[in-house]
């Protein structure tokens, strides 16, 4: 499996904010910036590979990361990524605003504790 | 400028970077030509070398992300100070929520206005990263 530079796009930007909440919540990141530029650079079609190991580095169980793997290659967001987890939580609001806001409180706040940030 | 960062502080200053790439690289897709790479690269620098070089290295990713000079001053101030910078990721999420959830805390049970501002705040937010345009 070889993936456009556009692929590797994503698989960077999306490996760059996994790397970016590690930091920020004080956990270690490893190889993870030297996987990161493996994956941009895309050297002998190997971003998949790299995209792969920086998961797990990360501790994402193979499931996921097989998944993820197969989301980009897709062109999609992995479902857990934080933009996929931003819209997934939007969509979760807005479905609850529509039903008497019901549920939008803990959507919010949900998005809040995946980025580290809590009000 | 001589301002230096400890560990945290190098570690929220390369986070910041980090996001910062992500979203050039969400937004620009197929046409851009922003060195992402280089930014990534002084992240690195920054997580890895001597503290000395920590500070140089943020103003060089700004610089290299098309930061302009006030607001890479104003970034390095805000990480010095424990702050996240006023345009970086989280800050700006939290700001744009921040007032929603103020109204919706003031009236739990929001009515058709109240409902709008809040989806708006997080609109605004989502535009931000990247998820809507």
């Amino acid at each position: 499996m070889k993936w456009t530079q556009s692929r590797c796009d994503m698989a960077t930007a999306d490996g760059a904010e996994r790397l970016a909440k590690r930091l920020r919540d004080g956990l270690p990141i490893g190889s993870a910036i030297a996987h990161l530029e493996h994956i941009r650079n895309n050297a002998h079609g190997r971003a998949p590979m790299a995209y792969a190991l920086l998961l797990g580095s990360f501790n994402v169980g193979q499931l996921d990361v097989d998944v993820a793997v197969a989301s980009i290659g897709a062109g999609k967001h992995p479902p857990d990524s934080l933009p996929g987890r931003l819209a997934e939580e939007w969509y979760l609001l807005r479905s609850a605003m529509g039903e008497r806001a019901r549920g939008s409180d803990d959507a919010i706040v949900n998005v809040f504790e995946w980025i580290g940030a809590k009000p | 400028m001589s301002i230096e960062f400890d560990d945290k502080q190098a570690r929220f200053a390369a986070a910041d970077l980090c996001e910062r790439a992500a979203k050039l690289l969400r937004e620009e897709d197929e046409e851009g030509d922003t060195d992402v790479a280089e930014i990534i690269g002084n992240a690195h620098e920054m997580v890895s070398y001597a503290p000395t070089f920590v500070r140089d290295n943020y103003e060089c990713g700004l610089a290299n992300a098309n930061v302009s000079k006030p607001d890479r001053d104003a970034a390095v101030v805000a990480i010095s100070e424990g702050r996240h910078p006023p345009d970086s990721l989280p800050g700006r999420v939290v700001e744009a929520i921040k007032p929603a959830f103020a109204v919706y805390n003031a009236a739990p049970s929001a009515g058709s206005g109240e409902a709008r501002g809040k989806l708006e705040a997080l609109n605004n937010a989502l535009r931000w990263i990247g998820v809507m345009r």
